[in-house]
């Protein structure tokens, strides 16, 4: 090749080249990759699709995760949900759903300054498959109910009149549930200026909510105006034992904070968490904090000081539950992982949907 | 009244018919095929006393140049790069070898227009003697009527007279040794291609003298490519190649996004090397969008670590050079969630098929494709980690891997 020829030529091919490579990412989704690594040490319980969609161009930017039926996590069905700052859609998916049908769908004001201002958590019923949405504004509790794919309902707003004529900010389903019920406690204050109280219910089938009478714990200590709040109450047998958790947002350190107490009648031993870095998203029945944040879940115990850390990545905590085994009852952490395969102009896309499970006890093997 | 002189002939000259100033461009002459000719370095000054005009300069050279290269077919006339005269004979000797010239004359003017001192002398480099050396004084009386008219007949006599004669004179067999590490490859033009031996000698049978060039490669080395003179009393050259490159260290943009680093070791010089590197997915440039909200900035927390060995497919010396090799790359993931090998295509094999360009040895830019196969126990949760659809280009999946070939490093390599 004469020289004259050969850088030209060596130029023109880069150009060729670089056109056809430029933009590419490699196959890596560390949501994915991260939730390989825990997945692998769990039970695989459930799995749901392919599940056919045409996707709009911006759904990858949108949050999905899956939340099964807190009936029966391992048989039964559960609800697809999927979330963007301004709003919210539910469908109901079982293992033999092919393809989206009937939605649930409402707003939500969820940005970055408004972050975690709902809570979504399905509840156990004789009936159906219920979800318990509390969007923390005034008066505010909805109940999504299916009967099966292709049939989503909500009921709501409720005012849970009677319990407390209030502003609810965070909400807590203790898993040990028998004959449908689920025991849950409410953070919410009566508005304009009552104090912070927490009020222990029963949720029953059907999603009535009736207060259990018991007399409100005053959390007047906190401040007037909680952000990004989570809430949760430890049930021990003992009262003595039982403890309450919040975590919230403070602008002004720009960083959480999180505290517990153990009366069940005063604020007196409310006590600052400092070892725990971020928000606690989830308290389970033994006594163990979990903080899901950078991809990682890092678990606490009680009195916050960190035990260990596990990848999360794309996998969604739902919650814990008590398996009635007939011969080795316990209970168990339930995960959830969905990811799509994208199709193309001709060939649609896929959800598949994998659900895992863990014994409480064993969760320090997910370290 | 000396310019005027000058510039009537100008006119002159340019009124001339063409075969009588022929354009430079045609000097030096083409040897001619089947005949032995003379390479002749013509060195033109003048002395510091000489007093000429630019304009009589250059007429003075012009017509020296044309007539000592029009004086015999079988000497070619070389002129010196941008007519600076060298200094002293062994500089024009100097020259004249850089140059390809075999021989050089030098003629020297001194005093003016009317009255010009004439000093010439020439060299023969292959017979390494004065050819001739002499002193004459000129007059222009009728201006560059008389540079036409025998101004030159004292030099171009001697000049052609010897020149002639020595590039008729019969020559004699002889035999060139060539002095090298043993098992240097000389490829001489003509086809004849020898190896040293044992001793680190090769041998030629030539017809002396001689001017050839010369090809010598070893494998570890720079070629070594050169033009030698050889009379009958020159018949050995030594031959020193110098050392291909040992090391290298590139620094490349992968798919023209991600940033990455290699280093390679050669263990045989500039030829066979075995290298080792890493592309970091953490820190990129999207030059062309992925859609409207795409950041220009883009991380990922991945790192994919090579090792890799190849070869250098043709010559250390030549501006474009390809290679080609193998090797095996892993995947690691540097989140502040986890540290450790990717979990769903942790490794796979790499292909290596690369072009460099430079006209430098050792600074070169290159264009390497790497082709990767990704082995994976999970294709579909490969394919899910792909941002969308479009990423697919590129890709084949099957059960066990999946392969992509649309991997491409443009980068810059150092080699030491």
């Amino acid at each position: 090749m004469r020289r004259s020829v050969r850088f030209p030529a060596f130029a023109a091919l880069l150009a060729l080249l670089s056109l056809l490579t430029a933009c590419s990412l490699p196959p890596y989704n560390e949501d994915l990759s991260l939730a390989q690594i825990t997945k692998s040490k769990m039970q695989l319980v459930n799995v749901i699709g392919p599940v056919h969609a045409w996707l709009d161009d911006d759904a990858p930017e949108t949050q999905y995760y899956f939340l099964p039926d807190r009936n029966d996590p391992v048989n039964g069905g559960g609800f697809f949900v999927n979330t963007a700052s301004y709003g919210m859609q539910v469908w109901y998916l079982r293992d033999d759903s092919s393809t989206f049908e009937g939605r649930w769908a409402i707003n939500l004001d969820n940005d970055e300054e408004t972050a975690n201002n709902y809570l979504l958590q399905p509840i156990e019923s004789a009936a159906d498959h219920y979800l318990g949405l509390l969007r923390y504004l005034q008066n505010d509790y909805f109940q999504v109910w299916a009967s099966g794919p292709g049939v989503v309902n909500a009921s709501g707003p409720t005012a849970l009149s009677g319990i407390f004529t209030a502003l609810v900010m965070g909400s807590s389903i203790f898993p040990d549930s028998t004959a449908g019920s689920n025991l849950q406690y409410f953070l919410c204050k009566s508005l304009p200026s009552g104090p912070w109280v927490e009020v222990e219910c029963t949720v029953t089938e059907g999603g009535a909510v009736i207060n259990s009478g018991g007399v409100p714990v005053d959390l007047a200590v906190l401040p007037a105006s909680l952000k990004s709040v989570f809430y949760s109450r430890y049930h021990d047998i003992d009262p003595a034992k039982d403890r309450g958790y919040l975590s919230y947002w403070l602008d002004s350190a720009r960083e959480y904070k999180s505290y517990s107490w153990t009366s069940l009648t005063a604020p007196a031993d409310l006590k600052a968490l400092p070892g725990i870095k971020g928000r606690i998203d989830a308290v389970l029945s033994s006594g163990e904090l979990l903080s899901f944040q950078d991809s990682a879940c890092t678990v606490y115990n009680g009195d916050g000081s960190k035990l260990y850390r596990f990848p999360l990545g794309g996998l969604r905590f739902c919650y814990e539950r008590w398996d009635p085994d007939l011969i080795d009852p316990k209970f168990k952490l339930y995960f959830s992982l969905s990811y799509w395969l994208y199709g193309s102009e001709e060939v649609d896309d896929r959800l598949f949907v994998e659900v895992y499970a863990i014994p409480t006890a064993n969760l320090k093997d997910l370290d | 009244m000396v310019r005027r002189k000058a510039a009537a002939l100008v006119l002159v000259l340019l009124a001339l018919p063409l075969p009588r100033l022929p354009a430079q461009e045609q000097v030096p002459q083409e040897p001619v095929a089947g005949e032995e000719t003379r390479r002749l370095l013509l060195c033109f000054d003048l002395a510091a006393d000489a007093n000429f005009s630019q304009e009589e300069e250059l007429l003075l050279y012009e017509s020296l140049l044309v007539q000592v290269g029009s004086a015999s077919r079988k000497v070619a006339v070389l002129e010196t790069p941008d007519r600076k005269p060298a200094a002293s004979d062994p500089d024009r000797s100097t020259l004249a070898r850089s140059l390809g010239a075999d021989s050089w004359l030098r003629v020297s003017l001194a005093g003016d227009w009317t009255s010009v001192a004439v000093a010439a002398g020439s060299y023969d480099l292959l017979t390494g003697q004065t050819v001739f050396q002499f002193e004459m004084r000129k007059r222009l009386l009728r201006g560059a009527v008389d540079l036409e008219r025998g101004f030159w007949d004292e030099v171009l006599e001697a000049t052609a007279g010897y020149y002639s004669q020595a590039a008729a004179a019969k020559s004699l067999p002889g035999q060139v040794v060539f002095r090298a590490p043993p098992g240097t490859r000389i490829t001489v033009p003509g086809g004849d291609t020898l190896r040293t031996d044992a001793d680190g000698q090769a041998r030629l049978d030539v017809q002396l003298p001689l001017t050839l060039s010369i090809r010598a490669q070893r494998p570890g080395y720079f070629p070594l490519e050169n033009k030698y003179y050889l009379s009958q009393e020159l018949t050995t050259l030594e031959l020193e190649q110098a050392r291909g490159a040992r090391f290298a260290f590139d620094v490349y943009l992968n798919n023209m996004i991600f940033p990455g680093f290699e280093f390679s070791w050669f263990p045989l010089p500039s030829t066979l090397f075995v290298r080792t590197g890493f592309t970091t997915y953490l820190a990129g440039l999207l030059f062309s969008g992925r859609g409207e909200d795409t950041s220009l900035f883009v991380s990922m927390t991945l790192n994919l670590l090579d090792l890799g060995i190849g070869a250098y497919l043709n010559d250390a010396d030549r501006n474009l050079r390809a290679y080609a090799g193998a090797g095996v790359f892993l995947r690691l993931i540097t989140s502040l969630a986890y540290f450790g090998l990717e979990p769903i295509a942790p490794w796979g094999l790499q292909a290596i098929l690369g072009l460099e360009y430079s006209r430098r040895l050792k600074q070169r830019f290159y264009l390497e494709f790497d082709p990767l196969l990704y082995f994976t126990s999970h294709p579909d949760l490969m394919k899910a980690s792909l941002s969308s659809n479009r990423d697919y280009i590129g890709y084949i999946f099957f059960e066990k891997f999946a392969a992509y070939f649309l991997n491409l490093r443009l980068g810059f390599r150092w080699q030491l």
